[in-house]
C-alpha cells in the first residue's frame, strides 16, 4: 500500500516535471521568435531611415547613380542567417551614403540630414538591443536543451543559430591618425 | 545672489561660528552640572531637614537654569549657512548647470516620488532638504536629499490604546532628470537585498509578512551575469530593457552603485524621465558637522564631488547617443 502511494507520488512528480520542462522549452521558443521579430522590425526601421536619407542625398548628388539604384528586399519571416545577411547589405549601403555625404558639406549640415542621422542612430541602438535580446534568448534555449536531465525531453529539438555580428567587427580595429 | 564672501572672509566667519558654538557648549555643560548638583543636593538636604544648606543648593539650581537658557550657542548659524550657499554651493552649481536653483529647505515633491513606483517598501510620509534644479547639457534635472517614513500602529499595553510610530525606510539622494529617449514600457532596476535583507524587512516589520514576496524576481535577464545578480530588472517589454541597458550602461551602473555605498534604484519611465535614488543612509549634500567647517577648500571639493557624481550619471545617459554613431 505504502509502496503504491510512493510510486504514485513519484509518477506524479515526474509528470509535473515533464510538463513544466516541455512548457519551458515552448516558452523559450516563443521568446526567440518574438525576439527575431524584433530584429526584423528594427532592421526595417533602419532601412527605412536610410532610404529617406538617400532621397535627401539625391537632391545634392543626383549623378551618383550607382548608389541610388541599390535596393534591399526585406520580407517577413526571414531566418536569423538571412537577417544577418540583409543587415550586412544595409551596413554597406549606410557606409556608402555617409562616405558620399563627406563630399557634400552642405548636405551634412542640412537640418533634415542631421535629424535623419539621429533617427538612424536610434534605429541602430534598437537593432543592437533586438540582436542582444535574441542572442540572449538563444543562449538560454540552447543551454536548456543541452542540460541533463532536460536534454532527455529535448528530443529532436535543435539549437538555434545566433544572429551574427558584422564581419568587420570581428577584425582588429584599425587606428588611423 | 549677493556678493559672495571671499574664502578668507568665509573662513573668519566659520571660525567665529565655531568659537561661539564651543562657548555655548561649555555653558550648557556648566549649567547641567549646576542643575544636577543643585537639584540632588537640595533634595538630600531637605530630606535631612538641613534647610540652610538646601537653600544654597537651591540657588545653585536656579543659577544653572539661568545659564542654560542664557547659553544661546552661536548666533551666526543663519549667516554661516548663507555664506556657504553664496560662496561654495551656488558657484559650484552655476559652473555646471544652467538656470541653477538651490533651496536648503525644499525637496522633491512626495507625489513625484510616489509616481516613480520604484521603491519596494511602502511609505507614508517624507521630508528632505537641499533641492537643486537646473539644466545640464540640455537635460532638466532635479535632485534633493529625501527621507521616507513608514507609519505603523502599535498596541500600547500600558495605555491600552493604539499609538503610531514612524520608521525611516529610505535616506539618501533622489534625482529626476530627462532621459531623452522614448520607451514603450517602464524599465525599473532595484538592487537585490538578498535573503538576509528580505528577511530583515519582515523581522523589523518594514514590510508585512507576504508583502514584496516576489520583489527579488526579475522579469528580464541580461547577458551580464554580474548585473543580473546585483539588480532586479522589471519591465513589461524586454526589448526596452535591453535598449536602455547597453553593456556600457550596465558596467556604469555597477560602478556607480559601488561608489554610492548604498542600495540603488532606477526607473526609466515611458514619459522620457529617469528616476535615480540611492539609499545610502545619509544626506548627500551634508557638509559635515560644525567642527569640520573650517577648511573651505575641502568643503568646496566635497560639494563639487557630490555634483560631479550626478553629472557623471547624466553624461553616461547621453553617451549612448554617440556609441553607435556612424564613422
Amino acid at each position: 500500500m505504502i509502496v503504491g502511494i510512493v510510486v504514485g507520488i513519484v509518477v506524479i512528480l515526474v509528470l509535473i516535471w515533464v510538463i513544466a520542462t516541455t512548457n519551458s522549452f515552448r516558452k523559450k521558443e516563443i521568446r526567440i521568435n518574438e525576439a527575431l521579430s524584433g530584429i526584423e522590425v528594427a532592421l526595417a526601421k533602419r532601412y527605412d531611415m536610410l532610404t529617406k536619407l538617400l532621397d535627401v542625398a539625391k537632391g545634392y548628388a543626383a549623378h551618383e547613380k550607382d548608389l541610388f539604384t541599390q535596393v534591399i528586399e526585406l520580407r517577413r519571416g526571414m531566418s536569423a542567417g538571412e537577417l544577418s545577411e540583409k543587415n550586412r547589405q544595409i551596413d554597406s549601403m549606410a557606409a556608402s551614403i555617409f562616405a558620399l555625404a563627406e563630399n557634400y558639406p552642405q548636405l551634412r549640415s542640412s537640418d533634415v540630414f542631421i535629424q535623419l542621422q539621429a533617427g538612424i542612430r536610434d534605429a541602430e541602438e534598437h537593432l543592437q538591443a533586438a540582436r542582444r535580446l535574441y542572442n540572449s534568448n538563444i543562449t538560454a534555449y540552447n543551454t536548456a536543451i543541452a542540460m541533463f536531465p532536460a536534454s532527455i525531453l529535448a528530443g529532436s529539438r535543435e539549437a538555434f543559430e545566433f544572429f551574427e555580428a558584422e564581419e568587420h567587427k570581428h577584425n582588429d580595429v584599425k587606428m588611423e591618425f | 545672489m549677493n556678493n559672495p564672501l571671499s574664502d578668507n572672509e568665509l573662513r573668519a566667519l566659520l571660525s567665529e561660528h565655531q568659537r561661539e558654538a564651543k562657548k555655548g557648549g561649555v555653558q550648557v555643560a556648566i549649567a547641567t552640572i549646576f542643575v544636577l548638583v543643585g537639584g540632588l543636593g537640595g533634595m538630600l538636604c531637605l530630606m535631612n531637614d538641613i534647610v540652610a544648606i538646601a537653600a544654597v543648593f537651591g540657588v545653585m539650581l536656579v543659577v544653572g537654569v539661568v545659564i542654560f537658557f542664557g547659553a544661546g550657542g552661536s548666533s551666526k548659524g543663519a549667516e554661516v549657512q548663507k555664506g556657504i550657499e553664496d560662496a561654495i554651493i551656488l558657484p559650484a552649481l552655476n559652473a555646471v548647470l544652467e538656470n541653477a536653483r538651490y533651496n536648503k529647505r525644499e525637496r522633491i515633491a512626495l507625489a513625484a516620488i510616489r509616481e516613480s513606483e520604484m521603491f519596494p517598501l511602502a511609505f507614508d510620509s517624507s521630508n528632505g532638504s537641499d533641492l537643486i534644479q537646473g539644466v545640464y547639457k540640455g537635460l532638466n534635472i532635479e535632485m534633493s536629499d529625501i527621507r521616507l517614513f513608514q507609519t505603523e500602529e502599535i498596541w500600547d499595553r500600558e495605555k491600552e490604546e493604539y499609538t503610531t510610530r514612524s520608521k525611516q525606510v529610505f535616506c539618501g539622494l533622489w534625482m529626476i532628470c530627462d532621459f531623452g529617449k522614448e520607451l514603450s514600457a517602464d524599465v525599473k532596476l532595484m538592487e537585490r537585498r538578498g535573503i538576509a535583507g528580505f528577511l530583515a524587512d519582515k523581522i523589523t516589520k518594514k514590510s508585512k509578512l507576504f508583502e514584496n514576496i516576489g520583489s527579488e524576481v526579475s522579469d528580464v535577464e541580461t547577458e551580464n551575469d554580474t548585473f543580473n545578480k546585483k539588480f532586479v530588472i522589471r519591465s513589461d517589454n524586454a526589448h526596452d530593457a535591453y535598449y536602455v541597458l547597453t553593456p556600457h550602461m550596465m558596467e556604469f551602473i555597477i560602478r556607480m552603485d559601488e561608489r554610492a555605498n548604498g542600495d540603488t534604484y532606477m526607473r526609466f519611465a515611458r514619459g522620457g524621465k529617469v528616476h535615480i535614488a540611492v539609499n545610502s543612509g545619509r544626506d548627500a549634500f551634508q557638509l559635515g558637522s560644525v567642527k569640520d567647517w573650517s577648511d573651505v577648500e575641502q568643503m568646496r571639493a566635497q560639494f563639487t564631488g557630490e555634483i560631479r557624481y550626478m553629472t557623471d550619471i547624466i553624461d553616461e545617459l547621453r553617451l549612448s547617443d554617440s556609441l553607435f554613431r556612424q564613422a
